[in-house]
């Protein structure tokens, strides 16, 4: 996670902006060596943006955008997220979804304070804070799962293997509330619409028990982290 | 600005001679023949090598030995500040070379010919001594994958600040604008494979640094055993043989 | 670092190796494991003695301004070494001749005079006389090429099956998995495959079919080949029926009536890869507690 000072988009004056990026190392496979990763990589990210990010107009957003404007319309936070496969055995969504929302609770921005006197056309002056730092509120962060067609079953979490003879996967990403944020469907083959909500249920009950499951391992690694 | 205090100490409270703390991890990517985590301080990189293995582009297999490749490439979050561009730029291609020429040196590519070994260099975290960093951890991997090796590869830098010779420099520390020696060496063989300088260094000092980099190899060395005979045993001793 | 200068009495450019039986047998300490580059043994030249070198081994001539390299003998010996580690502290030799470590592992001995570094890899090492799996990637002509984890394709004459001729080669798509015996490995040459034996009669070669096929290490391969039966096949045979073929390749294809039971059979096997004999019972009897 990187948080530089930007200035927010004019369609979305009281909002922060985000930015994902994926690069698929060539250590996790030979063929993503040089460019041989690029496709993959653009394909995640957007997938990951459209999870996370909600849709253009930024409404429905998994991660809270209005928390990073510090000055309406002139001053907001710039936040990259910056992931990087290194070794990859199928699933590759579910796992930097997950990736990110444990970075995002580890993620501290630090406390901005304005100068009260700015001109009012130019940029007003900011003060950036190194001591204090404001935690990311990740509850309501959503968390990715996928849901793998094979023949006729589903599977959650698959092997490369697994994904090798997939005819078609939907990932649902899916928040604490159990309200769904973001949808994408991968792969050729046509689905039943009865079919597609099915799975989708069934990504929202296994959401959940993902969900808990992460939060009680970061909790976990945040205290073992304040004691050493 | 002052690198070395009074009293001896380094900005990261070091002695002049001493390194930083170094781990090493073998096995972490799955799908790789071998692979292996090295850490340098802060310095963190993951090197993967698949092969030996079929030549994927003919035109390239050579007929008396194996080919060698080798990509360097750093992640966009290593640095301090967000790199745009993580591969393909000019220095990722000259380390690229430099680790490749510097294990091929050392593998005995003629057992293999007209097969292809792939070394794949990845930082996650930058902050100076990367390139050696690299090395070792290619030595670890190529280890781990049973590629036959003369010699183990290992490399350690040296630098020069206030009239002090400083053994393995911190990013800090490389961007003072002193000389940075890098060496690798073939520990058993006592050889040299790999010296490169930049910036401007005494000819009577170069000496002095140059061996300086040559105890940090040989100490990067005696660890990098340790790290290999312990992976073997444990790979042994719980088969029950 | 030491070095020591030692006097040879014999020329140092004699092509078969030395050694010195009475010197080596005097550094016995079975706790010393070797990574590349560590000298193994001396060759002193007292007696006339030809060893015999394996995997990971390799000879080296004197160090007067640079080395040259030897050519390293390639017999493979398997059975119940014994084990034998010298711990030579010599580590720069002037005027000697050396047979160092290429692999990290541990060092094998076996009577007379063969000795060799075992080690555990993902991928394979071709020798002669090894049964492997391999995948069949393309057919040509005159061969099948075959994929068998080494360094090259590996090529299995179309006549080399049990009363085969010109008129009945067998048909084998890519993909097909077989069973074959490597009957020629050498450097700079793809590897040569039979699916007979070395009488000529089929002897179970030939194409796999059914069943699942997963990738192991050498190591582990090595494992379930080894006599008395290790404790993984042992526990899963007493309860369930299954046919496994197991490749030197690392490559294990098991096949039985209900997939469960070959799922079940498969992860035991992946599982044991790093356990011990008492351990690895102790998880067959878990999983198949499960089942019933």
């Amino acid at each position: 996670m990187q948080a530089e000072l930007g200035k927010p988009s004019p369609f979305q004056p009281d909002k922060g902006k985000v930015s994902i990026y994926v690069d698929c190392s060539p250590t996790a496979a030979p063929v993503f060596e040089g460019r041989g990763g690029d496709e993959l990589s653009a394909e995640l990210s957007t997938a990951l943006q459209r999870c996370l990010l909600g849709g253009k107009s930024g409404t429905g957003a998994g991660i809270d955008l209005s928390s990073l404007s510090i000055v309406e319309g002139k001053i907001c936070w710039d936040l990259y997220i910056d992931g990087l496969v290194v070794s990859s055995d199928g699933n590759l969504l579910d796992a930097l979804g997950a990736a990110i929302k444990a970075a995002l609770s580890n993620t501290g921005i630090p406390k901005v304070q304005v100068a009260a006197s700015a001109p009012s056309d130019g940029q007003p002056e900011v003060d950036i804070s190194d001591e204090e730092f404001l935690q990311f509120d990740t509850s309501g962060v959503p968390v990715i799962v996928t849901l793998t067609k094979v023949g006729r079953h589903y599977i959650v979490d698959a092997t490369s293997e697994e994904e090798s003879q997939m005819s078609s996967a939907i990932s649902v990403s899916v928040n604490r509330q159990g309200r769904i944020c973001g949808l994408t469907k991968r792969g050729g083959a046509g689905l039943d619409p009865s079919v597609i909500l099915d799975m989708v249920s069934v990504t929202k009950h296994v959401s959940e028990q993902l969900m808990n499951k992460l939060d009680s391992e970061i909790s976990a690694a945040e205290a073992c982290e304040e004691e050493s | 600005m002052e690198f070395v205090s009074p009293e001896g100490f380094r900005l990261d409270g070091r002695r002049p001679m001493e390194m930083r703390q170094i781990r090493a991890e073998i096995g972490a990517v799955a799908n790789a023949d071998g692979s292996a985590v090295f850490e340098m301080g802060n310095t963190k990189v993951i090197a993967a090598v698949y092969g030996p293995r079929e030549v994927q582009n003919r035109s390239q297999q050579i007929n008396d030995q194996a080919l060698v490749r080798c990509e360097y490439s750093m992640a966009n979050f290593s640095t301090g500040d967000r790199m745009r561009k993580p591969k393909g730029d000019r220095r990722s291609t000259e380390i690229s070379m430099v680790i490749r020429q510097t294990m091929e040196a050392c593998i005995m590519t003629n057992l293999m010919p007209r097969s292809q070994i792939d070394i794949f260099v990845q930082v996650l975290q930058a902050d100076g001594g990367t390139r050696s960093a690299c090395i070792n951890a290619a030595t670890l991997a190529l280890a781990d994958a049973g590629i036959p090796m003369r010699d183990l590869v290992t490399s350690c830098s040296a630098g020069y600040l206030n009239s002090t010779p400083l053994l393995d420099l911190n990013y800090v520390e490389d961007s003072a604008g002193g000389p940075d020696v890098t060496v690798g060496i073939l520990p058993k063989l006592d050889k040299v494979t790999l010296l490169q300088m930049d910036a401007r260094l005494p000819i009577d000092m170069f000496e002095n640094v140059m061996q300086l980099a040559i105890e940090g190899c040989k100490a990067v060395a005696n660890y990098i055993r340790e790290v290999l005979q312990e992976n073997t045993k444990q790979l042994e001793c719980r088969r029950g043989t | 670092m030491k070095s020591q200068t030692k006097t040879s009495t014999s020329s140092t450019n004699s092509p078969s190796s030395f050694v010195d039986q009475s010197v080596v047998s005097s550094y016995i300490d079975s706790s010393v494991l070797y990574v590349p580059g560590d000298v193994v043994l001396d060759l002193s030249s007292m007696a006339n003695q030809t060893i015999k070198l394996g995997g990971g081994l390799h000879q080296f001539f004197g160090y007067i301004g640079g080395h040259r390299m030897g050519a390293g003998g390639k017999v493979q010996g398997v059975e119940s070494p014994i084990t034998l580690s010298s711990p030579i502290s010599i580590s720069f030799l002037y005027n000697c001749d050396a047979i160092s470590v290429t692999k990290a592992g541990k060092l094998r001995f076996v009577k007379p005079n063969k000795y060799w570094v075992e080690s555990s890899q993902k991928r394979y090492v071709p020798c002669v006389g090894d049964n492997v799996l391999g995948i069949v990637v393309d057919s040509k002509a005159d061969n099948f090429l075959v994929d068998i984890k080494g360094p090259a394709l590996a090529f299995l004459p179309v006549l080399s099956f049990e009363g085969g001729t010109r008129r009945n080669i067998p048909k084998f798509e890519v993909g097909t998995l077989i069973y074959v015996r490597v009957v020629k490995a050498n450097t700079g040459v793809n590897p040569e495959l039979s699916c007979t034996d070395a009488t000529g009669k089929v002897a179970e070669y030939g194409p796999l079919k059914d069943g699942f096929t997963f990738e192991s290490s050498t190591g582990l391969a090595r494992m379930l080949l080894s006599s008395p039966t290790c404790p993984v096949l042992e526990g899963l045979g007493k309860k369930l029926s299954f046919e496994i073929a197991v490749g030197l390749n690392g490559r294990v294809w098991v096949n039985a009536e209900a997939p469960s039971t070959v799922i079940l059979i498969s992860n035991a096997i992946m599982n044991s890869e790093s356990l011990s004999g008492v351990q690895q019972k102790i998880m067959v009897e878990k999983l198949l507690q499960r089942v019933q």
